[in-house]
């Protein structure tokens, strides 16, 4: 089962490569989104594979925490836009 | 379990490469919130990699100061301290108080005009830059030929540089990542003490004694002028701003006088 990890290892380089270039900072925001829940994938794999409780815990909390840090960062930034507009 | 790390090492490191990597990626942005995005994608990487390296609570800190908290206040300070407040007349009081102006001077004029500039409305470059000599330039003479014109045309050309003036304002702005907020004050006193108050950063305000419109040629004077109360907010503008309707000028404001 080894082989899952460089795999998601690779996946997770797209939208690393998609924040790099992007200009538009909603394009940074899905791929800020999409790193975000590739990594707590990564780790609850990983914690299934070593077995380990206190990684997988970890690792939900932080796929619920990421969600929560995006939902308040875009809501800053729409009414950020929304004044720049006005 | 060591075993297993072991041969997990090779994407092990290729991981922890990544943090590196991201870290460089926040260092090269120039803008201020796309930095913050990709703060919080090196956050999400970093905790990533103590997870893996076996530090579960460093992960779980990382995850929620590091990468929510931090993001969420800085947001909210980039929001506030990038920014100038331009301090302006409402447009309600801006537009009649030129109308007013105009209607004072038009009966004197009325009989110089008749005389003089027979009142036309497609002039020619030449006569309006003949005008424009200050030798010759009864005040206003110009204003009365936007009276006798279309009311409403005059209306439109006046508020055209205006907006033309936002327009480079923010385009000026964008290129230091500075927002622009327009604040309306009732009247000239309420602005200027606002100013000296440093409520706004800079006030703008039509210029007195000016031509409209499409009557200005290269060499009118500004339409608007602009006071800006900080010294290297004036810099930057001086440096951007080569449009001629608008004059720019540095009013610093101590503590002393308020």
């Amino acid at each position: 089962m080894n082989w899952v990890l460089p795999i998601m290892l690779l996946i997770l380089l797209i939208p690393l490569y998609e924040a790099c270039q992007d200009k538009d900072i909603w394009q940074k925001m899905l791929a800020f989104a999409s790193i975000a829940t590739k990594t707590s994938l990564m780790i609850l794999v990983v914690s299934v594979l070593r077995d380990d409780w206190m990684i997988g815990v970890v690792g939900v909390i932080i796929l619920s925490v990421g969600n929560a840090a995006l939902m308040l960062l875009a809501h800053v930034i729409k009414r950020l836009n929304e004044i720049g507009e006005g | 379990m060591s075993e297993m790390l072991s041969e997990m090492d090779i994407s092990l490191y290729a991981i922890v490469a990544l943090l590196p990597l991201s870290a460089g990626m926040v260092v090269l942005q120039v803008n201020p919130y796309h930095a913050l995005v990709i703060r919080g994608i090196l956050g999400a990487i970093a905790a990533l990699v103590y997870a893996l390296l076996g530090a579960a609570d460093v992960a779980l800190t990382e995850a929620l100061v590091g990468t929510m908290l931090a993001i969420t206040l800085y947001a909210v300070a980039v929001r506030s301290s990038l920014l100038m407040r331009l301090g302006i007349l409402t447009a309600e009081e801006t537009s009649p108080l030129r109308e007013r102006a105009i209607r004072e001077q038009a009966p004197v004029l009325e009989t110089e005009s008749v005389d003089d500039y027979p009142v036309n409305a497609s002039r020619s470059e030449s006569e309006l830059s003949a005008m424009h000599a200050p030798g010759n330039r009864p005040s206003g003479i110009v204003l009365a030929q936007d009276l006798s014109g279309d009311s409403e045309s005059a209306a439109v050309a006046v508020d055209q540089p205006w907006q033309q003036v936002l327009v480079d304002l923010r385009r000026a702005l964008d290129k230091r990542h500075l927002r622009l907020e327009v604040v309306t004050y009732p009247d000239i006193e309420t602005l200027q003490q606002a100013l000296r108050e440093k409520e706004v950063h800079a006030i703008c305000t039509p210029a007195a004694g000016v031509t409209s419109g499409e009557n200005r040629s290269s060499d009118a004077p500004p339409l608007y002028q602009a006071q800006v109360r900080i010294r290297r907010l004036y810099d930057i503008l001086q440096a951007e701003l080569t449009a001629p309707w608008l004059h720019l000028s540095y009013a610093p404001v101590t503590d002393g006088e308020k």
